[in-house]
C-alpha cells in the first residue's frame, strides 16, 4: 500500500495554505514529508522578537507608558535598540484603549466535517481585544505589504474563519486588522470585517483547498525564480529555478 | 523483516502484539505478566505529558482507534534506519553500498536519503559490528503496568560481543548535543533495549545523519537504569497518569495532529 499523504483530516494552518498557494513541491517538502531543510530562508529572528516583546509590554502594563517599555526593553537586555522602540511606537499608534481587554498569541482551532474532505484549522492570533462591542485581532508584520485589503489575503481569511465562532459566542463583531510596524509602510491595509456570506464562502474556499489537495497527484514546482531563490528547498527540489548545493554539512571526505 | 508472534513476558502474546511486532525477540526479562493491552507510554507522552491535551494524551495512553494520520513524513528515515539495519547484517564495517538509490522516494526524499548515508558511513564507518534483531516497537515494563511503544534505536554488537545501541535521527528538530542520556527518546530506547543489554556496559549513541552529528558515552546499562532511567520513568508515567484521570480538552495548535477528534466536545 502506498504511503499515504494526507491523513483522514488534514490540518490547515495560514503557514501551510500559504505555501500550498505558493509551491506545491515546497508543499510536499515541508508539509507532507516534513523534509529537513536543505536551504537558509528569510530569518524570522526579528519579527518573533517583536511579538514577545508586544506580548510582555502589555501582559504587565501599556504600550504608550514609556517608562513601562523602556523598562521592558531593558529587562529582555534590549535597552538602546532603537528599531525595536520604533516597531513599539508605531505599534502603540494602532493599539487600542487601554481600557480594551487584551489576550495575546491566542491559539484557534476549529474542525470541518462536511462536506467532505474534512480539515482541521488551526492558527495562533498575535493578538485579540475586545472592546466597543469588537473582537479585535490583530496581526503583527515586520515586513513588507503585499496587499491593499486584509480581505485579500488567503492567510487572513482562514484567520478570521478561526475567529468567527469566539466573536459569535460573545456577541461581538469581527474585525482583523494586519499592523505593519516597520517603518517603511505607511498605511496598513483595509482591515476585514467579516459578515456571513463572507465567513460561508471562506469555508468553502478552504474546503476547495483541501479537496485540490487530496487531488493532486503531481506536486510539480512553481519553478520562478523570484521564488524559488527564498525557498528551504531550492536545493534540492527537482524544479528549481534556483538549483544550489544543500547547506547541510558535508562529510570530510566528500568535501 | 519479519512478522510473528513472539514470546512475551509471562509467556503470554496476543493479536495485538502480533499485530505491532516486526521482528524477534523478546524485550524484558521479568517475572511479572503485563497485559498486552495495558496502556501505552510513548517518547511524545513523555514529554509533553504536562502540557498536551487532555483528551489526545488520555486517547494516545489508552490506545483508542481514531483517525488516521498521514504517514510519509517519516518514510525517509524509516529507509535510512532500515538500510543501516541491512549494512550490518554480517559483522561489518558500513559502506555507502548500503545506501544506494531506493525506490519509493520523491526526489528530495533521496537527496536526505543519500545525505544520510553519507553520514552513517561517516560516523560509523570504523566499527564493524552486527545488527541485532529485537523487537522494534514495542516493550512491557511490567513494574509501571504500561508499555513504551515507539522506536528503540539500532542494536548492534561486534565481535566480541560488545554492545551499541544507536538512535539515528535525520535532520532532528532539536540539536544532538551534550550528553545522549539528556535525551529523552535515549532513555526511552536503553529501557526497550534492557533485556538484551542489562547486565553489560553499553555504548549510546545519538546521532543526526544530515547534520553530521554525534554524541555517545559509555554506559554501565544496570546502573544507569536503576539511578536515573528507571525513577524518571516512574515519574513521567505518573504525571501522564494524573493528566489521564481528566481528559478535559485543551483545543489549540495540536488538534491538527490529534487522532481523536471524532467526539471531541471541543469540535461538536
Amino acid at each position: 500500500m502506498p504511503d499515504r499523504l494526507l491523513g483522514d483530516i488534514v490540518p490547515l494552518s495560514a503557514s501551510s495554505l500559504d505555501t500550498w498557494l505558493r509551491c506545491r513541491r515546497e508543499f510536499l517538502a515541508s508539509q507532507l514529508l516534513g523534509l529537513p531543510e536543505s536551504d537558509a530562508g528569510g530569518s524570522p529572528d526579528q519579527g518573533l522578537l517583536v511579538h514577545d516583546l508586544l506580548r510582555h509590554i502589555h501582559q504587565q502594563g501599556s504600550c504608550r507608558d514609556a517608562e513601562h517599555v523602556e523598562g521592558t526593553l531593558a529587562a529582555h537586555g534590549l535597552n538602546g535598540s532603537s528599531a525595536l522602540q520604533g516597531f513599539v511606537e508605531r505599534h502603540a499608534r494602532r493599539c487600542p484603549p487601554d481600557d480594551a481587554a487584551g489576550e495575546h498569541e491566542v491559539e484557534r482551532a476549529r474542525f470541518h466535517r462536511r462536506p467532505a474532505p474534512m480539515f482541521m484549522a488551526t492558527g495562533r492570533i498575535d493578538a485579540v481585544w475586545r472592546h466597543r462591542g469588537l473582537l479585535d485581532a490583530r496581526d503583527y508584520k515586520t515586513g513588507q505589504s503585499f496587499t491593499e485589503r486584509v480581505a485579500d489575503d488567503p492567510r487572513a481569511r482562514l484567520q478570521v474563519w478561526l475567529l468567527a465562532p469566539l466573536a459569535r459566542h460573545e456577541g461581538l463583531r469581527l474585525r482583523l486588522r494586519y499592523e505593519f510596524l516597520s517603518a517603511e509602510v505607511l498605511d496598513d491595509p483595509e482591515p476585514f470585517e467579516p459578515d456571513d456570506d463572507d465567513l460561508a464562502a471562506i469555508e468553502e474556499e478552504l474546503r476547495g483547498v483541501v479537496e485540490a489537495m487530496w487531488g493532486e497527484q503531481e506536486f510539480a514546482g512553481v519553478a520562478d525564480a523570484a521564488l524559488c531563490g527564498h525557498c528551504r528547498y531550492r536545493s534540492i527540489c527537482p524544479d528549481s529555478a534556483s538549483p544550489g548545493v544543500p547547506a547541510w554539512p558535508v562529510p570530510p571526505e566528500d568535501g | 523483516m519479519t512478522t510473528d508472534i513472539v514470546r512475551t513476558v509471562g509467556g503470554r502474546a496476543s493479536p495485538a502484539m502480533a499485530r505491532r511486532r516486526r521482528s524477534l525477540g523478546p524485550m524484558t526479562q521479568t517475572d511479572a505478566p503485563v497485559d498486552a493491552e495495558s496502556p501505552r507510554v510513548t517518547p511524545a507522552l513523555l514529554r509533553w505529558a504536562e502540557s498536551m491535551c487532555g483528551r489526545r494524551l488520555a486517547g494516545v495512553h489508552h490506545d483508542r482507534r481514531g483517525n488516521r494520520p498521514s504517514d510519509a513524513r517519516f518514510r525517509v528515515a524509516n529507509r535510512v534506519f532500515d538500510s543501516a539495519r541491512l549494512a550490518h547484517t554480517d559483522i561489518a564495517v558500513p559502506t555507502l553500498g548500503a545506501f544506494r538509490a531506493v525506490t519509493g522516494l520523491e526526489p528530495e526524499e533521496q537527496r536526505v536519503y543519500e545525505a544520510a548515508g553519507r553520514w552513517y558511513v561517516t560516523l560509523f564507518g570504523d566499527r564493524a559490528v552486527r545488527a541485532v534483531d529485537l523487537d522494534d516497537w514495542e516493550s512491557p515494563v511490567a513494574e509501571l503496568g504500561v508499555r513504551l511503544v515507539g522506536p528503540a534505536g539500532l542494536p548492534v554488537e561486534d565481535a566480541d560481543g560488545r554492545r551499541e545501541l544507536r538512535l539515528l535521527r535525520v535532520g532532528a528538530r532539536r540539536p544532538v548535543a551534550g550528553d545522549p542520556l539528556e535525551s529523552i527518546e535515549a532513555r526511552f530506547a536503553l529501557e526497550r533495549v534492557a533485556g538484551w543489554a542489562g547486565g553489560a556496559s553499553l555504548r549510546l549513541c545519538v546521532a543526526d545523519l544530515v547534520q553530521g552529528a554525534l554524541i555517545e558515552r559509555e554506559v554501565d546499562v544496570n546502573r544507569v537504569l536503576d539511578a536515573e532511567v528507571r525513577p524518571w520513568l516512574a515519574e513521567r508515567v505518573a504525571v501522564i497518569r494524573a493528566r489521564v484521570a481528566d481528559p478535559t480538552p485543551q483545543p489549540g495548535l495540536e488538534c491538527a495532529h490529534c487522532r481523536y477528534v471524532a467526539g471531541c466536545a471541543a469540535h461538536a
